[in-house]
């Protein structure tokens, strides 16, 4: 009986996993959210089935009409929100030993193709609602250059729907309509107005302000109705230059709710525990500050410094040894006390000499959805089709110019392409250990020296297939569902996801018919070998020379054997 | 090697003897992946999945723990009455369950939930009564006392369970709660397929030599207390489950229903011989003359085994099992009347039984073994006469264990075929196996006659295989 039960006790054992050096976040689960969403039919009579991205009044007072990107005719987020693209949504689960920060732009890295060559996407964020105080130190005139820059900045993102992140001068200047598109090929909806490169949308609209300087002196009055542009459905360079942003309100401070504006609802599917609700966008408060040059503290220059909500994103920065960090930095204190680090406001790039980007710095956040013990436990990534089909063709094509511009060829569903082919996506997160030291942790090497390193962990190999590694078009399915399965799902909209949804989006029918025809494989395959000799082996005969009760032919002669009567070889 | 192959003879009898338990497992991790995430079944205590697989497990395999009524006694066999007492046995684990929870949250919904499940029980035991009644009742009072203690003590100690949860809060007590809730519904499960009456019919009949009867408490030992600590080391090992790893749950509660309930061992199979006819393989004469040596004869019919056919004649054959039991010691309880002693195997072939299995010493239901007499042999002089005659086993296919090397030939013209698909029963050969397919031929004087083997239902009651005729001579000697 102690036989009996040990092989199967063995499995039982054999059938755990064990916990090795583990990935901050966790693939939670991949899916189509339009698909899954348009499962359920819309009841037209219901006042919350379409969402309708209603741009901020002050916005639109001051930066103009919003105008949705060029060439799309829509916000992004609202045509995610209403199911009229398909739309690739990824949802990670944080490890239970990771700090509860949101995920930002630079903790994440979302890509299609392989390893060394590929597309990076970058999913849908949230709006920002940014309180700017700029603080010039008596240096009026860097101040209003570094307020024009970062009014038309917002602005933009304001009639785009997209977020600004920090660009190449290329970029950049394409972005402010300084430069056309490349390859003059017309109205490119890739960025603001002629970039290249896909930029994350935005899940609702911005807002913005800037706190009142009695000492400021705006150049141009917000009641200027004209060169907002709003005599062109494009976007002009009117919508770019004329662009201001209004006066921060009494109601307008950092930590209070956001008036007017209302992000993309989102909804996680039932769990086990009472789901956290939706948390109202609040104000954030951006300090840029202006240093200027002081030799006793080795500052030769106008140097800058920012803080937003805060967080000092220079010193950040230089601790984190980030593409971002300066060369060189030195230390302010704020009015409030506070002591900031400081870079150069200006840069050199050849001949030219730009300001630098604070808005550029300041990190947006993925969404999160949660529980009410931890509100933030799942973040949502929600990339849109466009990208991955852009993603898929410069692949595809030998150089990213040929696809440019390009509409109707090729793959027209990405994200169903991507679903059907996982080996493409690559989810890449920070160590776990490297989140809890906050990004980059200290490594002592062999020599006794210490080195900041970063893990990143590329969590979407689980939906690989392959054997050992190797062979990855060897597909065993949509496989993150097979034991995470009962993870939840986020769609965009006022309604909770139902289980067929859920089931759906992780593939559970499959999952268990993909089970139940292994083992039922398994059986006849085990079966089947065992008897596979059967085929080639020869059936013995023997020989008689009379059956009984067979029809005899004929008169037979006494003590000679009847005939049989029975059917020639070979027949049945 | 022959530790491996007998760890592997030991694995494949182990899945062929549950392969319906081993069904349900695979069926349920099937169905766990439709489960809603907040659904009573898919909890995340995994308890109510527990408790559904002990019930698929009580449908399949639950019987009593106990040893049964007396041997001697003929219980009814009722169909419907049998399907109530099943679904009494798998409806028992969800009242206590349901009690365990109604102690836990303090809910009086769940409390009569639990009581309507009880009702229901008994409902159904009530009306499944009558399926293995005997009738002999040495004592003629109803055992309500035993009833109501017994629900009264399981109930109890379900309750006690719920409130410790509740009152500890702790991970360790809840595991150990929950493995002991698992325990209890297995002993439940035995307890509610039982009957009181058995135990008395023993007690009163007492063992064998005049002792007085005890009852085995190792069966109910062991389904109390094997998966509770099964359970209790899953939980104390692995920590909380989460419900996508309820198949290891699953499994634990199958290999221990495979355990506590395993298939009864039958005490003889019914193997029906059926005369089969050829359906082809008769040599086309070309000539009249006869052929030399190097050409094989003509005339002649060539029986194939696939190329048969079954007649509506069958001779019915009851083979018995030697198992590692001991007769004597099978059931020890006096019986009631004197008994004439088993009958003796005996067949016109030989001693014919299913004989342990070499490797694993296990008994099996799949080999016939042949103990042939002397007197088997090719000629028979008798009276001045010579007779020949000639009996032979042909074998189509040979399965896994059995000799397929190939055989050397006599003639050039022979086939070659494996060493095991012919057996010829001659005075050279003591030991003959028979499987499920095989053609017994035997011919006299070039009149043949064949018979297919079939294995057929295993006979589980002793009872029933000592009223069987054993098979004559004369029912293979007459034609017809």
């Amino acid at each position: 009986m102690i036989r009996r039960s040990l092989t199967p006790a063995l499995a039982v054992l054999a059938l755990t996993a064990c916990e090795t050096e583990a990935p901050s976040w966790r693939l939670a689960s991949v899916y189509d959210a339009a698909a899954i969403s348009n499962m359920v039919p819309v009841e037209t009579e219901d006042p919350n089935a379409a969402y309708v991205w209603v741009p901020s009044a002050g916005m639109q007072a001051n930066c103009g009409p919003a105008k949705a990107p060029d060439g799309l005719g829509i916000f992004e987020g609202e045509a995610m929100a209403n199911g009229l693209s398909p739309v690739l949504a990824v949802v990670l689960e944080r490890h239970p030993d990771a700090p509860p920060n949101a995920l930002q732009i630079n903790d994440l890295w979302v890509s299609i193709g392989e390893t060394q060559e590929d597309f990076r996407l970058h999913p849908s964020v949230s709006p920002r609602h940014i309180s700017l105080e700029i603080e010039d130190n008596d240096l009026a005139r860097d101040a209003e250059q570094v307020r024009t820059q970062m009014q038309m900045e917002m602005c933009m993102e304001h009639k785009t729907g997209r977020a600004w992140v920090a660009a190449g001068e290329q970029q950049l200047r394409q972005a402010f309509l300084l430069d056309p598109p490349d390859r003059n090929a017309g109205p490119d909806r890739k960025y603001f107005g002629g970039q290249r490169d896909p930029v994350p949308a935005l899940l609702g609209p911005p807002d913005a302000c800037v706190v009142y300087d009695p000492g400021y002196t705006a150049s141009r009055s917000t009641s200027d109705d004209a060169g907002r542009g709003e005599g062109s459905l494009d976007i002009v360079p009117a919508d770019v230059w004329g662009a201001t942003v209004r006066n921060c309100l009494p109601a307008e401070q950092p930590g209070y709710t956001v008036q007017g504006v209302s992000n993309i609802p989102m909804r996680l599917s039932e769990v086990a525990e009472a789901p956290a609700p939706q948390q109202e966008p609040t104000w954030n408060e951006l300090h840029v500050a202006l240093w200027p040059p002081n030799a006793a503290l080795g500052r030769t220059e106008i140097e800058v410094s920012i803080v937003y909500n805060g967080d000092d994103l220079v010193r950040q920065a230089v601790e984190d040894e980030s593409s971002t960090a300066p060369a060189s930095h030195h230390m302010g204190v704020l009015g409030n006390g506070m002591q900031v680090f400081t870079e150069p406001l200006y840069e050199q790039s050849g001949t030219v000499r730009g300001v630098k980007d604070p808005l550029g710095r300041v990190p947006y956040h993925y969404p999160t959805l949660g529980t009410v013990q931890d509100p933030g436990r799942y973040t949502v990534l929600l990339i849109p089709n466009w990208q991955i089909v852009e993603g898929l063709r410069r692949l595809e094509s030998e150089s990213g110019e040929q696809v440019m511009g390009a509409a109707g060829a090729g793959i027209q569903d990405g994200v169903g392409y991507v679903l059907q082919h996982p080996e493409l996506l690559n989810v890449k997160v920070r160590s776990l250990e490297d989140a809890k030291a906050g990004g980059q942790r200290l490594q002592v090497l062999a020599d006794g020296t210490e080195e900041m390193t970063a893990e990143w962990y590329n969590i979407g190999s689980s939906l690989r297939g392959g054997i050992a590694g190797r062979l990855p078009w060897v597909s065993y399915g949509y496989t993150t569902g097979m034991l995470s399965g009962r993870k939840p799902i986020a769609l965009l909209g006022f309604t909770e996801p139902t289980w067929g949804q859920v089931s759906a989006a992780q593939r559970a029918g499959y999952q268990g018919l993909f089970l139940g025809a292994l083992a039922l494989l398994s059986v006849l395959m085990f079966a089947g070998i065992r008897r596979v000799r059967d085929l080639w082996g020869t059936v013995p005969e023997e020989r008689v020379d009379f059956w009984p009760g067979q029809v005899l032919a004929g008169s037979e002669d006494e003590g000679e054997a009847p005939a049989a009567d029975v059917p020639a070889g070979g027949e049945e | 090697m022959t530790p491996i192959r007998r760890l592997r003879a030991a694995v494949l009898a182990q899945f062929q003897r549950n392969a319906d338990l081993i069904a349900v497992w695979v069926a349920l991790a099937v169905a766990q992946q439709q489960v809603p995430i907040t659904h009573f079944f898919g909890r995340e205590d995994l308890l109510p999945w527990v408790t559904l697989t002990l019930s698929i497990v009580a449908l399949i395999r639950g019987r009593s723990l106990g040893p049964g009524p007396h041997p001697m006694l003929t219980p009814r066999v009722d169909s419907l009455s049998w399907y109530m007492q099943k679904l009494s046995m798998a409806i028992a684990p969800w009242g206590l369950l349901l009690v365990y929870d109604a102690a836990r949250t303090l809910s009086l919904g769940t409390a009569g939930a639990a009581f309507g499940v009880g009702v229901a029980v008994l409902v159904c035991r009530i009306v499944g009564a009558s399926h293995g009644q005997t009738a002999w009742r040495p004592v003629r009072s109803t055992p309500w006392m035993q009833w109501t203690f017994g629900t009264g003590l399981f109930v109890g100690a379900s309750a006690a369970l719920g409130v410790a949860t509740t009152v500890i809060a702790l991970d360790q007590v809840r595991w150990l709660a929950q493995s002991m809730l698992l325990g209890g519904m297995f002993v439940t499960l035995g307890l509610v397929g039982g009957r009181v009456q058995h135990h008395r019919q023993r007690r009163v009949a007492g063992l064998k030599g005049g002792r007085a009867y005890r009852p085995a408490l190792f069966p109910l030992v062991l389904a109390g207390i094997g998966p509770t600590l099964g359970y209790a080391v899953v939980q104390f090992v692995l920590g909380d489950l989460p419900f996508t790893q309820a198949f290891v749950v699953s499994l634990l509660v199958i290999v221990w229903g495979a355990i506590v309930w395993p298939r009864p061992e039958p005490h003889a199979v019914a193997v029906m011989l059926y005369e089969v006819a050829p359906t082809g393989g008769r040599d086309i004469l070309a000539t009249q003359t006869a052929n030399p040596f190097d050409a094989p004869p003509e005339g002649a019919l060539r029986f194939n085994p696939i190329r048969s056919q079954r007649t509506r004649t069958g001779h019915p054959w009851l083979v018995p099992i030697v198992g590692s039991r001991i007769e004597g010691l099978d059931d020890p309880v006096a019986p009631l009347w004197p008994v004439r002693p088993p009958f003796r195997p005996s067949h016109t072939l030989g001693d014919a039984r299913f004989e342990p299995h070499p490797l694993t010493r296990e008994t099996q239901t799949e080999v016939l073994t042949l103990h042939l007499k002397a007197e088997s042999g090719a000629a028979d002089m008798s009276g001045g006469q010579v007779q020949t005659k000639r009996t032979l086993v042909l074998r189509a296919f040979i399965p896994p264990g059995f000799d397929s090397r190939r055989r050397k030939r006599t003639y050039t013209w022979e086939q070659q075929y494996a060493r095991d698909a012919v057996q010829v029963l001659d005075s050279t050969l003591e030991i003959c196996k028979l499987i499920d397919g095989d053609i017994i031929m035997m011919s006299q004087e070039g009149v043949a006659h064949a018979y297919e083997v079939e294995m057929g239902a295993p006979i589980y009651r002793a009872a029933d295989a000592f009223r069987f005729r054993p098979a004559q001579l004369e029912d293979y000697v007459e034609a017809g």
